[in-house]
């Protein structure tokens, strides 16, 4: 009597097993593809876009260095010594403002606290980050050196040396600047780290709040010595195969 | 007919075993990721001239049900900047003979202009509206369109002759510079696919 009662349950799950297993696309595998399948579920994704041109323009950048800077968002801008309770007291009685009130490192840990809880980014629990690349690219921008009078940027001379006439160029160029900063764009196929639930309008924020302390690493003075650098060697370089023996480089736009 | 243990026995194995198949596939697995080492710094020597700056209008949309009824509805549009970038790389051939017979003319090959780069720009994104009901929209949702759109943003600059108008720019910036250098003439010859060699 026992072994009846049993029997009908079983044998139910085990009906429902198989039409679950075979019949519908719950398991998220394909057994037996050519089976009708029931969509019990369903599950449909759109994705769209239209590009047109907007503009198009004249760019005159010499661009000699690349620098790599990664950085995670928010983790990277939270100071360890720091923490909101302290910087939230500290604000009760300020007089002055915020950053006034503020150590850098405070109003820093401020904005990211503030930016991370705008966007709605877990900073406790489940710890929520971003791993944002800026790739900051330094060279010349030849816009200015491009329209300057010729006796301005670059003048020859010859001169009698001991091993005879020597043929100098004496070049001024322009000052080394960071001439582009750019957000890497982020994919599936280059950001192995877990995604991350953000809008938009919060990626823009992100991007733009890490590009723009990507601009004051302490690493730009010595970028910025680089392209100088490569700038000047490619320029002596090619003065050479163009005839010249000497090639001085001065600070006439600041060079 | 009284029913056999044997067959409970077989009953309760099978079910286990559809149960474990389909209960498999949501089990969690383990994600070891690996990020390949990439150099910090790189030395370029990259002449950037043109730029089309393309404005792209993007939308995401996911919708679930379960047993017809919606269980997730994400939708987003937001429009951004593809800006895609020209010129030449210096480093791949760059050639400048003087004449023999003229010291005033040179002779110079440039390599051929190409697509230096593609970027979506972050700073000009503007969402017009998002809805997130039954989860929120992830990053690689949002960005993993603009892949393939990269692509075809690309074609379309090359069709419309960035390339032409790239090396029509730093033709005209090394001109300037070399006739700043004191010579009368400047010469650009084709440029070389198997890199041969420029003589005066």
């Amino acid at each position: 009597m026992r072994r009846r009662r049993v029997w009908p349950p079983l044998a139910a799950v085990l009906v429902i097993a198989v039409v679950i297993v075979f019949f519908t696309n719950i398991p998220g595998i394909s057994v037996l593809p050519f089976l009708p399948k029931i969509r019990i579920q369903r599950s449909e994704t759109t994705a769209s876009s239209v590009v047109t041109l907007q503009s198009v323009r004249d760019l005159y950048a010499f661009n000699t260095v690349e620098y790599i800077h990664r950085a995670v968002f928010p983790y990277d801008y939270l100071p360890q010594d720091v923490s909101i309770t302290g910087i939230l007291q500290k604000l009760r009685t300020a007089t002055g403002t915020v950053q006034e009130t503020l150590t850098p490192e405070e109003y820093l840990y401020f904005q990211t606290y503030n930016l991370a809880m705008e966007i709605g980014m877990s900073l406790t629990g489940r710890a929520e980050f971003v791993v944002v690349t800026v790739v900051l690219t330094a060279g010349f921008d030849l816009r200015e050196w491009m329209n300057a009078e010729g006796a301005e940027v670059f003048r020859a001379e010859t001169v009698t040396g001991e091993t005879g006439e020597v043929r100098r160029a004496i070049v001024a160029p322009p000052p080394a600047a960071i001439t582009d900063v750019v957000v890497e764009d982020i994919s599936a196929d280059n950001y192995p780290y877990p995604d991350i639930a953000v809008s938009a309008e919060a990626w823009r924020r992100i991007a733009g709040f890490v590009e723009e302390r990507a601009r004051e690493i302490p690493q730009i003075p010595m970028l910025l010595a680089t392209a100088a650098r490569n700038g000047r060697e490619f320029v002596a370089e090619v003065l050479r195969q163009a005839g010249y023996d000497e090639v001085v480089f001065t600070n006439g736009m600041e060079m | 007919m009284p029913v056999q243990p044997s067959s409970i026995r077989i009953a309760v194995v099978l079910t286990a075993v559809l149960l474990a198949t389909a209960l498999g596939a949501c089990a969690p697995a383990a994600r070891v990721d690996t990020i390949a080492v990439q150099q910090q710094l790189t030395d370029l020597l990259e002449l950037h001239t043109y730029e089309h700056i393309y404005r792209d209008v993007v939308y995401f949309g996911e919708e679930k049900s379960f047993l017809f009824v919606r269980t997730v509805d994400r939708q987003v549009l937001f429009a951004v900047d593809i800006r895609v970038r020209a010129g030449v790389d210096l480093s791949e051939g760059f050639q400048l003979v003087r004449d023999a017979a003229s010291a005033t003319t040179v002779y110079v090959r440039l390599p051929p202009a190409k697509v230096l780069s593609v970027d979506a720009d972050e700073k000009s994104i503007h969402e017009y509206f998002i809805r997130e009901q039954g989860g929120r929209i992830g990053l690689l949702d949002i960005t993993g369109q603009l892949e393939e759109v990269k692509v075809r943003t690309e074609l379309d600059a090359v069709e419309r002759g960035i390339l032409r108008r790239a090396e029509e720019n730093a033709k005209r910036i090394v001109r300037d510079f070399l006739i700043m250098a004191g010579f009368e003439e400047v010469l650009f010859a084709p440029a070389s696919e198997d890199g041969g060699e420029l003589r005066g």
